[in-house]
């Protein structure tokens, strides 16, 4: 019943569209406005590794698909949890940490390809694997990021 | 430093100094990440065995690893040959002319979740907080 008033053409059915639209605009932009110390920090990251050798040792380059797949997978991180800290990696991927301590963080490293190698150390729990990144956040990682940031 | 001519091989309870050449590698806690302990291209890791080295002698090393790759040098990490010694990695003697303490941490596996997993665990073995360069005027360094 409500879809189809929402459908009409009446002037309530146009007045509650455009405020639903309007809520979910502003919902978008809180996500993307809480997460914008990430993108900045992702941008940071990137800038002084495009080109290759970065690290005097010969590293490869952070390629623009990494930095691409790096910034949705920023997007796709559900509101409510914590943003990582990123940086390069010599093997030209990005990494993303969340850290509480040396012995509970998680490491995930992007790749150009969209491939994410990840490994989490929990206590005496060492857990790792690899997924691909298909716009929706990986579910094995959301698990990893609330043990390590939420779990007491 | 060690004789070139009779290194011995890298005991158990030897410290090795593990150089933080960028800024990425350690945190404002006086931990390291796990980045500091990733190998790249090589399987080995690169590692300055403290023994029968003054300190000097080993930032005077280190000074010289950021020299040669261009970077500035923000202190080291210590570590047991014990702690590095966790299936499937050891440590080996692999002495340089410039470097008769020089060692490496050897058998890292190819697949890229698995390094990560054992960088973390030597990121956490590390003894105490990474140590700041001596003449590091900003303050950022951690000294013990």
């Amino acid at each position: 019943m409500a879809n189809a008033t929402l459908g009409g053409f009446s002037d309530a059915a146009k007045y509650l569209n455009a405020e639903a639209q309007r809520l979910r605009t502003e919902q978008q932009e809180a996500v993307t406005f809480s997460r914008q110390p990430c993108f900045d920090e992702l941008w940071e990251a990137w800038q002084p590794c495009k080109e290759a050798n970065w690290d005097g040792e010969g590293a490869d380059p952070i390629e623009h698909e990494t930095y691409q797949n790096a910034y949705r997978l920023i997007e796709a991180l559900p509101s409510g949890l914590p943003s990582p800290t990123i940086a390069a990696e010599p093997d030209g991927h990005l990494s993303f940490e969340w850290y509480k301590h040396p012995r509970r963080l998680l490491s995930v490293s992007i790749s150009p390809d969209g491939t994410l190698y990840w490994a989490a150390l929990v206590g005496s729990e060492d857990p790792r694997g690899s997924c691909h990144f298909f716009d929706e956040f990986p579910k094995t990682l959301l698990y990893w990021i609330a043990r390590v940031c939420i779990e007491c | 430093m060690l004789d070139p001519n009779n290194i011995p091989p890298v005991a158990d309870d030897e410290l090795l100094a593990r150089f933080i050449v960028n800024s990425n590698e350690k945190r404002d806690d006086g931990s390291v990440r796990p980045n500091l302990f990733l190998p790249y291209k090589l399987t080995a890791l690169s590692v300055t065995r403290h023994r029968e080295t003054t300190d000097q002698e080993i930032w005077n090393i280190g000074r010289q690893v950021a020299a040669q790759r261009v970077k500035t040098l923000y202190g080291r990490a210590d570590i047991r040959a014990s702690s590095c010694r966790i299936e499937p990695l050891d440590v080996v003697e692999s002495w340089q002319v410039e470097n008769p303490n020089h060692a490496d941490i050897v058998g890292y596996p190819p697949r890229k979740d698995e390094q990560l997993s054992l960088a973390e665990k030597l990121a956490a073995a590390i003894e105490g907080s990474w140590i700041g360069t001596p003449s590091d005027q900003d303050g950022s360094g951690v000294t013990t």
